[in-house]
């Protein structure tokens, strides 16, 4: 099982970032988009989604995400 | 390790998860573990015995829990005989599915090895003098250097003493079994930067000093330097160290480090995190403390950065040839391997040496040789004259055996350089470096063009993917380089690039090598030059 940092961009030029457990690539990518499609009202549309780091996961395992909008 | 209670053990509430694992047993004692447990496979070892692997150098291959291993040996200075080639190509033949990789740090990995097979493994290569243990783990590493040392014309002293030293000091050296990471040291007196001393926890570099009115020969000192997902240059320590002070210098620095070094989280725990919280003042006045005043610093030597290229026929300063081959992304067999051990015991003086951009080179082939061992059939593929991209190729292991690869790299690389070589009239070496992954095995940051791969998913399904980074470099102007938006498919990368030098080539002043044209122009030129090209390409 990894943790997983997935990249997407918007139609409408926003980028995504999903951190996301799964225990395959593909499957990663599959998560990620359901939970786009959960977290918004409307379900974006999706221009590119990527991934871009795996890591084991473990307790402590984490992503930092820089210029997260708060 | 002693008794004595050290600075982390006193309060372990703190300590990351591993840190208390650590604190319970000492990682070299997976060794005789491995020698004890391994008749009976996989199975018999824990979790925790197995991240401790790393300490015999050994690590988990992809897929992971399957019970294949990648196994790193260190070769200092990546100073190695025939007779170690011939013990290490009869390994990989016989356990190692004939693989052999040269590292970024001079080192040699097998892949597919079995639990089974490493006590026979560990033996073979202890009775040739060669190692695994400390290969991997929070231990010293191996020791980088100058691949030419004791021959070259561009060192200012001969620095294989010097690294046996250190070497000796610190394999298996229970003093500094338990570091809070990683921990790399490079010592070379190239003038040429051949250690890539601002990417290494210490290194030690060429300078001299009129010291009494007289010259002394040493070395400046530089600390905190490092790649990953975090990358950071070394600092420079107002310090000179003679040759005879390097270990009193090195152990220091360790010890520093062992001490003071973070500990709560390993993704902050090698040593430039202290020194980027330290300085260089505060780090050197705790240094004095421990090892005495030393003398402050003298003329830095370093003149450029030849970024560990060796490759042709060159002279040595005895005289004596040395014949530089492409190894390309550093993957050879066995086979090959072997026969480069008879190549040099016929031609050169029975000794191979390996270079941190991946590739070997015969020392030691005296004039009348030189021809007779450039038309050997072996040379045809491992070449002394290689095309331009192929010959400053680098790759990281990627996907075939990492764990951690999002995506494959080196057949990628190949196929790029190969692709450029084919298609793009160049006269300045370019240094293209693919890592699969954030973790910047296959040093990315300091290349030309770095490439950092990503998984993309299209509507024919997931597709390899990379980032560009352009513009960096080691030596007197240091810098990593820097990210151009926009991924680009494994399949467009090459011709991607091959715009992107054609920009360069149409930009560069006279003599301007890549790096110093993206700096001169900035990244957004680059940036803007690389928007049409997508434009253009479909991308
Ligand atoms: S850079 Fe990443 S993918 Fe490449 S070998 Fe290192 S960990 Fe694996």
């Amino acid at each position: 099982m990894f943790l997983y940092k997935i990249e997407a961009t918007t139609e409408e030029n926003k980028s995504i970032v999903v951190v996301v457990i799964s225990e395959s690539d593909e499957k990663a990518f599959s998560y990620a988009e359901t939970a786009i499609r959960r977290e918004f009202l409307v379900a974006p549309k999706l221009t590119d989604i990527s991934l871009v780091e795996k890591k084991y996961l473990e307790k402590g395992k984490a992503y930092v995400i820089e210029n997260a909008v708060v | 390790m002693s008794e004595q209670v050290r600075p982390w053990e006193a309060d372990t509430s703190k300590l990351s998860k591993f840190e208390q694992v650590k604190l319970e047993r000492d990682g070299l004692d997976i060794i005789q573990k491995i020698r004890d447990l391994s008749a009976q496979g996989y199975e018999a070892f824990s979790e925790d015995d197995l991240s401790f692997f790393k300490w015999a150098g050994i690590y988990e291959q992809k897929p992971k829990g399957e019970g294949k291993f990648m196994m790193r040996v260190r070769i200092p200075s990546g100073i190695f005989s025939s007779e170690q080639a011939r013990t290490l190509a009869a390994i990989a033949r016989d356990y190692g599915r004939s693989v052999v990789d040269i590292t970024t740090r001079q080192a040699v990995q097998f892949h597919w090895l079995e639990t089974e097979q490493l006590p026979d493994i560990f033996d073979r290569m202890e009775k040739v003098g060669l190692f695994s243990y400390q290969a991997c783990g929070d231990v010293p590493r191996t020791i980088v250097g100058n691949p030419l040392a004791g021959i070259d014309p561009n060192e200012l002293i001969d620095t294989r003493a010097l690294v046996e030293e250190l070497e000796t000091y610190f394999l298996l050296n229970r003093e500094f079994s338990n570091l809070p990471r990683k921990y790399k040291v490079s010592i070379s007196s190239n003038i040429y930067n051949t250690g890539h001393a601002e990417i290494n926890d210490l290194a030690f570099t060429p300078a001299t000093k009129v010291i009494d009115g007289e010259e002394v020969i040493g070395f400046h000192v530089w600390v905190g330097g490092g790649l990953s997902a975090k990358p950071y240059l070394a600092q420079r320590l107002d310090l000179f160290v003679r040759p005879e002070e390097v270990l009193k210098v090195a152990e220091g620095v360790t010890t520093i480090f062992r001490d003071f070094g973070y500990r709560e989280k390993r993704h902050h725990a090698r040593l430039k995190f202290l020194v980027a919280d330290w300085g260089a003042e505060k780090f050197l006045a705790k240094l004095t403390e421990i090892i005495g005043p030393m003398e402050s610093l003298g003329t830095d030597r370093t003149v450029g950065w030849n970024a560990g290229y060796f490759t042709g026929v060159h002279k040595q300063k005895d005289g004596l040839n040395y014949v530089g081959l492409l190894l390309p992304v550093g993957r050879f067999d066995a086979d090959e391997l072997d026969e480069l051990a008879r190549l040099a015991d016929t031609y050169g003086d029975g000794s191979l040496r390996a270079c941190n951009s991946q590739n070997l080179l015969i020392p030691n082939v005296a004039d009348e040789n030189v021809e007779k061992l450039l038309a050997e059939p072996l040379l045809a593929r491992l070449t002394p004259n290689p095309r331009t991209f192929i010959g400053h190729a680098v790759s990281c292991t990627g996907n075939e055996y990492c764990n951690l690869a999002i995506v494959e790299t080196k057949e990628r690389m190949v196929s790029v350089a190969n692709w450029l070589d084919e298609n793009v009239e160049l006269d300045t070496p370019v240094r293209i470096h693919v890592n699969g992954c954030p973790n910047s095995c296959g040093q990315r940051q300091i290349a030309d063009i770095g490439l950092q791969g990503a998984l993309v998913k299209t509507e024919n399904g997931m597709i390899d993917a990379f980032d560009l980074h352009i513009g960096g470099s080691l030596g007197p102007d240091a810098a990593f380089n820097q990210k151009l938006k926009g991924r680009v498919p494994g399949d467009r990368i090459a011709p991607v690039i091959g715009n992107l030098i054609e920009y360069y080539k149409e930009t560069r002043v006279e003599g301007e090598k890549f790096h110093q044209t993206v700096r001169r122009v900035g990244l957004e030129a680059f940036q803007e030059r690389l928007n049409v090209i997508l434009a253009t390409v479909g991308v």
